[in-house]
Formats: structure tokens, sequence, C-alpha cells
């Protein structure tokens, strides 16, 4: 399917779920960063590894595959 | 749970001990379950650390936040490794075209949870009478 031909996103992303799942990502990462700020003013030693490992989730959330194709990164075992 | 055919993926049937690649929709889902049962877990270790922390002493029972705190945190970190494993199982049960197997996350979990109320309920009724006297 050419880009020109797209006028759907559900075509080339059925259900969304790789929007929804970017979505989980990102929660999740909010999630943590919550977690990590509201440590730092108490515990900054463990408020700072948390807010970077909320980096490093976001980050991981991030689907380097190209539009249309509908399928992430390989998830191997 | 239901087989993992593929409604609309490239799902040739595997040969018996074969691999494929499951549909990307399956993958997932199974990554946004992953990560649902991941947040669960920081709250359950987030809650736990507050109540072990940041909340009152119960009056006339030592002790009593981390009685209930500590497991919250232990449940935490228990949901976190079992939904690993969980994923990590479902994943290969969808590249082999196996049926899911039934997950023991949400029963332990309720199981656990409804302890550890039952637990905090009696520490609490515990320290009003204790108080009381």
């Amino acid at each position: 399917m050419s880009p020109a031909s797209i006028d759907d996103i559900e075509d080339v992303d059925p259900g969304l779920a790789r929007e929804r799942t970017e979505l989980a990502w990102t929660r999740t990462a909010i999630s943590f960063a919550a977690v990590g700020g509201a440590l730092l003013r108490s515990h900054p030693a463990a408020g700072v590894p948390i807010l970077a490992l909320s980096l490093l989730i976001w980050e991981l959330g991030r689907r380097p595959g190209k539009p249309g194709t509908g399928h992430a990164r390989a998830r191997h075992l | 749970m239901t087989s993992a055919a593929s409604p609309t993926g490239p799902a040739a049937t595997p040969r018996p001990g074969k691999e494929r690649e499951p549909d990307a929709r399956f993958t997932f889902a199974n990554e946004r379950t992953f990560l649902a049962w991941s947040r669960t877990a920081l709250a359950l270790v987030v809650g736990g650390l507050a109540v072990a922390q940041l909340l009152p002493p119960f009056p006339g029972v030592p002790g009593a936040r981390h009685i209930i705190g500590i497991p919250l945190i232990l449940l935490g970190a228990a949901v976190a490794v079992f939904s690993y494993a969980e994923w990590q199982a479902n994943q290969r049960a969808l590249r082999r075209d196996e049926p899911l197997r039934r997950s023991p996350l949400p029963r332990f979990l309720a199981a656990t949870i409804a302890v550890i109320a039952l637990l905090a309920a009696a520490l609490a009724l515990l320290s009003a009478v204790t108080s009381h006297r």
C-alpha cells in the first residue's frame, strides 16, 4: 500500500495496536517519572535512578518500524 | 484463552516445533498486558513504601505500618517478576501457535491483597481497642 492511498489510520494499524502500545509505554514511563519525582525531595539517591529509568522506559517504547508495516521491532525471546 | 491464530497477519500454520513471527497485534496486546502488570507492581511498591514511611504510627501496635507495608512491597516485586515470566510464556505460545496458558496472577494478586486488607483491618481495630483502654 503506498502512502498516497492511505486515508484511514486503521488501514495501516488495525485496531490501533501500535498506537495503544506506545501509549502504554508512555503511561508506564510517566508512572516511574512520578515516583522518581516524588522521591527526589526526600531521597534523591533513590529518585534520580528511578527518573533515569523512566527515560529508559520511554525510549524503549518508541517504535523504529516504518508506518504501515504493522510490526514493531522483533521481540525475540 | 484462545489459540493464537492470526486474523490478519501472515499466518501460515507452522510445522510442529517451528516458530514464526506472530501477528503484530497479539505481540502488542501481550506487551500492553505486561506493561499494565508492571504499573500495578509499581503502585504496590509505592503504596507499601507510603504505608511504611508516611502513615502515622498505630497507637498501641508498634511495627504495624511495617507489617502492612512490607508485604505490599514484596507483592509488588513478585508481580513484576511473574508478569515478565508470563509475558515470556505468552510470547512463546504465540510464536508456536499454541494455546495460551491460564494466568495465575489475578488470583494470586486478589488473594494477597485481600489478606493484607484483613491484616490492616485487624491491626487498625487492635490499635483502636488498645488506645481506648
